[in-house]
């Protein structure tokens, strides 16, 4: 290594002596023609346009700074609960004073800010904790640290050039190196004033007033550029700390993170093969439920999705309970389908609501099934507005997004005719206009409780908008479901994982118990 | 109109004199009174429609009165918090009444309030539900409990909208559902499905498909007969003969070209009938002017001209045209018990509708510009009357 470090070092001196000769030349050439007065400004003003514009370059001290140099912007799968906290990170990071250069490799300035700001984002989690710590276990804040130190060391490989060579003492030395840098300069003023007084006072004025603040201000933005960094990368794991995301530990964190930006595309698992209701859909699939009043075409839906007979059609309410499916599609993440029994037969509170509301909380994507004709919505309203109460009550969930399936539309005026494509959002041939004016109302109706309407025909040889409408909108959809899966998972698995380690944990413990009793091995 | 001189407080012994005379002198003040008692006499069916938005109540108001969607829109009043109702053709004369309940959407719905107000208005209950939708849990529930409240009342239960269980096709003809239970198998299986979920909540069950002309289907009243035959049977006699007797107006004006007016003109000769079917002579003396007044003023703003109503009022007094002319024949047969009515329902009825016929005539001649002839007007109003009193007798 030394070695290496010896070569590059060679050839370095090698390649810049001429040039460094060149310089020194040239500059005794300049004091020797006297042209040296003139020469200077020129090449002042060059340095001080320089340093005006790394002023200027830096000068932005705004989160899109530090989240272009490593802190991605919010991620998307963060509950509204977490964007609140993180806006209050944004401003805590916008108003506290920038370190001065000194301060920077203050350890204890660093502590000072973490420690105010781990308290503001646990009063979004815990409103009435007094200390930022005491709720959570000693993995979970080990974990946190670990996370940011890995992040920020990111950061500053990337950004600060030949950091990975930098010790501790490298960085002191550099200070030491820029003082030296301050009193070389001092000494030539002071050998310029003795040669040639006048000219030397302008050059000095001329500095002083310039460069040196220039340069000064550029220093500052720069550390407060990193010191913001710093607060948001550390706002950002805080966040994720005090939501419980990092109780999985951080190698499991990681890999569920790198998961849910590159999902895995198209196993080649056997389309379409239905699995008993209630199984869950394994890792890495998105659960899909499609959920609507009894007779609105659901299973059609799921026919026409799969494209063959699947669900059994039949014009009588069979589906006795939720069934799923599973649908591999080339270029889309792995879905799992649920089929659930259509609600309203038997009244606002029967079991079918329960049951598909039970599903809906479970998924990940919900496709809300309204038959196109029908304009008495308030069952499919109180049920979407259940589902969205049962997420409020649990705010470390997120409510998955919702879209809505116009079903039927081959029912719309004029009820005889069918003849697609219809180009319903343009056109103006009656049946367009219909589906158009249907669509309005539906939108209307659900306001914000559905997130986009697909208008679709699901009739066995009459399927129009499910392959291009349809599993467009789902597609768009897809990293936002994604967000709903993960957060489900990391919840799901700190649950499960709690439970297993503790009883680990008791049964370590009574096979000591048993050590101390018996004095051997069981 | 009411008395001109009311004193605040208890009124006094000379006050209550005045108040008598007052009433006396001023018959408008009378016949408001009268007219809202008759209102309540006569037997005007009251439906009241039960289903969900969309589920074809409005055609089958529609195919009833040949109202259009818009007027029978404007038409609906608030009733009680969680209903409205539309009084057809006018408030004034009301032929027919329909009750919507607009809560049943609504979450928690009770239809308390509901049963209280429409117990004793209501005749018959008319559930539409669309064939397709079998979200009719809510909707049972609060059938059921009306039911509960009062059972004696008939309920028909009409499945619309069947084309939607044949997609693009059309329906099948003759029309199968009447009384053998033949069709398409899917309809009969869907309609065997409500049967069952609505067990014991209907009398009698009728399939329908009341289209717009707009939706492409050959026959746009599918169903209508089987629709009217099945409400006719279910109405008391009384309220059958009424719907009966607007039909019968009705389709007479309808065929002259009159569709605008004939309800209007229906509706007042109805209620022309109670009051002559009061069996006390001089009654209707004084109501018949009046409601043949308000029929003419109806009719008059109407055509845009409240103005050419009052002219025409003083055009037939002159002619001796409406009540007046057979007063002594009537008042006479009333003291015939029985017969009497009749005959004095007959004539108040075909008195009101020729004169509702010669007011169209009058109309339509100054709209032209011509002045109207005195004896061609007479001539009509005889043969209207002629004519009306023959269908009437017809009818007995």
């Amino acid at each position: 290594m030394n070695r290496l470090r010896l070569r590059i070092l060679l050839i370095g001196i090698f390649f810049l002596a001429p040039v460094a000769f060149l310089m020194g030349a040239g500059a005794y050439h300049l004091w020797i023609t006297g042209w040296g007065f003139a020469a200077w400004w020129p090449m002042a003003g060059s340095f001080l346009l320089a340093y005006y514009l790394a002023y200027r370059f830096t000068k932005r001290r705004e989160p899109k700074l530090a989240a272009g140099t490593g802190t991605p912007d919010v991620p998307s799968y963060w509950t509204d609960r977490d964007r609140e906290a993180w806006a209050s990170v944004q401003s805590f990071s916008e108003h506290v004073p920038a370190p001065t250069t000194d301060e920077i490799s203050d350890m204890n300035r660093y502590a000072r800010d973490a420690q105010a700001l781990a308290i503001r984002v646990t009063h979004h989690y815990r409103p009435h904790a007094k200390d930022p710590f005491s709720h959570l276990t000693l993995p979970e804040i080990l974990a946190c640290g670990e996370l940011i130190a890995h992040d920020l060391a990111r950061l500053v490989n990337k950004y600060v050039p030949g950091s990975h060579a930098i010790t501790v003492n490298n960085f002191k030395q550099m200070r030491q190196a820029a003082d030296w840098y301050e009193r070389g300069r001092n000494a030539y003023w002071l050998v310029s004033a003795l040669i040639d007084p006048v000219r030397a006072g302008l050059q000095i004025a001329a500095t002083k007033a310039g460069l040196q603040t220039t340069f000064r201000q550029v220093q500052k933005n720069v550390v407060s550029w990193f010191y913001t960094a710093y607060l948001l990368e550390l706002g950002r794991y805080l966040i994720e700390l005090n939501s419980g995301r990092l109780k999985v530990g951080t190698r499991r964190y990681l890999e569920l993170m790198e998961l849910h930006e590159a999902p895995p595309a198209d196993p080649d698992a056997p389309a379409g093969a239905a699995s008993p209701p209630g199984a869950r859909a394994d890792a890495g699939r998105l659960v899909v439920a499609i959920v609507g009043p009894v007779k609105a075409g659901k299973s059609s839906l799921v026919n026409a999705i799969f494209g063959d007979e699947l669900a059994g059609v039949d014009s009588l309410p069979l589906t006795p309970a939720a069934t799923r499916y599973d649908l591999n599609t080339p270029g889309l993440q792995p879905l799992s389908i649920i089929d659930t029994a259509g609600f309203g037969q038997y009244g606002a509170n029967d079991a079918d609501v329960e049951a598909a509301i039970e599903v809906a909380a479970e998924s990940d994507l919900l496709l809300v099934v309204v038959p196109a004709r029908s304009a008495a919505r308030q069952p499919e309203v109180e049920f979407l507005d259940r589902v969205t109460a049962g997420f409020a009550a649990r705010p470390n969930l997120r409510m998955p997004p919702r879209v809505g399936v116009l079903s039927h539309i081959d029912a719309l005026t004029p009820a005889m005719e069918w003849a697609p494509p219809y180009d319903w959002a343009e056109g103006n041939r009656t049946k367009e206009v219909s589906i158009r004016e249907a669509l309005i109302a539906a939108k209307e109706t659900f306001g914000p409780r559905v997130d986009a309407f697909v208008p679709v025909c699901t009739a066995p040889g009459r399927a129009f908008g499910v392959e291009d409408g349809l599993l467009a909108a789902m597609a768009a959809k897809l990293p936002e479901a994604r967000g709903v899966a993960l957060l489900r998972t990391l919840h799901r698995e700190a649950q499960v994982d709690r439970t297993k380690l503790v009883v680990e944990q008791a049964i370590n413990a009574g096979r000591e118990v048993l050590k101390a009793v018996f004095g051997k091995k069981p | 109109v009411s008395d001109p001189i009311v004193p605040a407080g208890n009124p006094g012994f000379l006050d209550r004199i005045k108040g008598r005379w007052n009433r006396f002198v001023n018959p408008e003040a009378n016949q408001a009174g009268s007219l809202d008692h008759l209102r309540k006499l006569t037997p005007a069916p009251v439906f009241w429609m039960f289903g969900k938005t969309q589920s074809g109540k409005t055609s089958i108001i529609h195919s009833l009165t040949g109202a259009d969607a818009a007027v029978i829109g404007n038409g609906f009043r608030p009733c009680t918090r969680s209903s409205r109702k539309f009084p057809f053709p006018t408030e004034e004369a009301p032929v027919l009444t329909f009750l919507d309940t607009r809560g049943l959407g609504e979450p928690g719905y009770d239809p308390a309030e509901d049963v209280a107000a429409f117990d004793k208005a209501a005749h018959l209950m008319i559930v539409t539900v669309r064939l397709r939708d079998f979200a009719t849990g809510e909707l049972r529930e609060a059938l059921a409990k009306i039911r509960k409240a009062s059972r004696p009342r008939p309920v028909l239960l009409a499945l619309t909208c069947l084309h939607e269980a044949y997609p693009q096709e059309q329906h099948p003809q003759p029309y199968p559902y009447e009384d053998v239970e033949t069709g398409p198998d899917e309809v009969l299986k869907l309609a065997a499905l409500h049967k069952q979920d609505f067990d014991g909540l209907f009398d009698r069950v009728v399939l329908i498909d009341l289209t717009k002309p707009e939706e492409g289907y050959e026959v746009p009243d599918y169903g209508a007969a089987a629709l009217r035959s099945a409400l006719l049977e279910m109405l008391p006699q009384a309220y059958r003969e009424t719907l009966l007797r607007f039909e019968t107006a009705n389709d007479a004006l309808k065929a002259q070209h009159l569709e605008r007016v004939a309800p209007i003109i229906a509706g007042y000769c109805t209620l022309a009938a109670t009051a002559g079917a009061i069996p006390i002579p001089g009654v209707d003396l004084l109501v018949l002017p009046g409601i043949q007044t308000k029929m003419i003023h109806a009719l008059s703003g109407l055509s845009g001209n409240p103005e050419r109503g009052t002219r025409f009022l003083e055009f037939t007094a002159a002619l001796g045209l409406g009540v007046v002319a057979r007063h002594a024949v009537r008042q006479v047969v009333k003291f015939v018990p029985y017969l009497g009515s009749a005959v004095g329902a007959g004539l108040a009825y075909a008195s009101t509708y020729a004169l509702g016929r010669a007011f169209v005539e009058y109309d339509q001649e100054v709209h032209a510009g011509h002045a109207p002839d005195p004896a061609a007007i007479k001539r009509m109003y005889d043969a209207e009357l002629r004519q009306a009193e023959s269908r009437w007798g017809k009818r007995e």
